[in-house]
């Protein structure tokens, strides 16, 4: 099956920004930030380069001689659930890493392709969190009447936002 | 921000991985059905396996459960493994973990309810998924409506409409707290 991969960034997009991946307790405002956004994103994104490195030096080692390709994927999720919980990450952070992982493995045979992929990738969540809530933080000043309020609103800006960025989105895919 | 245990804010977040294949030729209804039959059977069999595990193990067996899961169909049906996390966003939050004392009186009071309840969660979202794929096909003329953007903005009308629906008391949820932002 051929992924359209500008629906899974637009996807995920929104749902790391509505939902975090981190738990901060006692750090109410950090997730609003910038640095935090930051964090986030940086975390997740080596992660992905870990896993997806490993996966890559198991498959070309002795180990991989007598197991199927599928085999690899199975040890690439349990790899993922290992680092989201070294890492005192959600369940949701352990559950997108795995996904995005096997995705790039699944994107191409190259490893240069994956980590570009992979690259990319954070970059487009990145810059989406970062404008949304930057768009976010914005409303909080105006007068968004209350029936727009939650869900209306933050769908409102991800339409927004996937509108501008489908057109980069076109031109690498 | 802790989302709110809504209908509606389930059907969304579990509908955003499902966004993965809606740009495919693959039947996303039939994909919709198998997630939500899915969610049953694992909430059929997590409900009662969580009590006979040693505390705190039942969250690993339920992600290595989810992840084989996952692996599985991959390896028969070749369907990519986005449907796993649409599974997992339905789940209510707090499901796995250990809840105080009681938990028998609760079972015997409330648990019809419980059940009813995500049995409702399962039903919203299928009937979610196909409410935007039959507006997705009128829309079909329109070429923004076949991208993520054209997605979002039939999501914005209907959280608009969901928010503002007669007789619910707008901006609040099924157990009466506000909604998020609001």
């Amino acid at each position: 099956m051929k992924t359209m991969w500008p629906w899974v960034l637009a996807g995920f997009s929104f749902l790391l920004s509505v939902r975090a991946v981190r738990n901060l307790p006692g750090i109410p405002g950090e997730r609003m930030s910038f640095a935090g956004i930051w964090r986030e994103i940086l975390d997740l994104y080596f992660s992905m380069l870990l896993i997806v490195t490993v996966h890559a030096v198991w498959s070309v080692s002795g180990f991989a001689a007598g197991t199927d390709r599928e085999t690899g994927f199975l040890i690439l999720w349990l790899l993922a659930y290992g680092v989201g919980r070294l890492q005192g990450k959600t369940d949701l952070f352990f559950i997108v890493t795995a996904i995005l992982a096997h995705s790039a493995v699944l994107f191409s045979e190259s490893r240069i392709l994956q980590f570009s992929f992979l690259t990319f990738t954070a970059a487009v969540f990145f810059c989406f969190r970062v404008v949304f809530q930057g768009l976010r933080h914005a409303l909080l000043f105006t007068n968004t009447p209350s029936a727009m309020k939650g869900w209306p609103v933050f769908c409102f800006l991800a339409f927004c936002i996937t509108l501008v960025m489908s057109g980069i989105l076109r031109l690498v895919f | 921000m802790k989302m709110p245990e809504s209908f509606f804010s389930r059907a969304v977040l579990a509908y955003l991985p499902f966004m993965a294949y809606l740009g495919t030729d693959l039947n996303t209804w039939r994909i919709a059905g198998w997630i939500v039959v899915y969610y049953w059977v694992m909430l059929l069999i997590f409900w009662p396996l969580r009590k006979l595990l040693p505390p705190g193990s039942s969250k690993q067996v339920f992600f290595l459960w989810l992840v084989l899961s996952g692996q599985w169909v991959w390896q028969v049906a070749g369907l990519p493994p986005f449907w796993t996390l649409s599974v997992f966003l339905l789940f209510p939050i707090g499901f796995l973990e250990k809840k105080g004392t009681g938990r028998q009186s609760f079972a015997r009071r409330r648990l019809p309810k419980y059940f009813s309840e995500r049995i409702m969660t399962g039903i919203g979202f299928f009937l979610f998924c196909w409410l935007l794929g039959t507006a997705r096909a009128l829309l079909d003329w329109m070429p923004a409506a076949a991208s993520p953007a054209g997605i979002f903005l039939l999501l914005f009308f209907g959280a608009f409409l969901w928010k503002n629906r007669p007789f619910s008391g707008a901006g609040m949820t099924a157990d009466g707290k506000k909604e998020a932002g609001s």
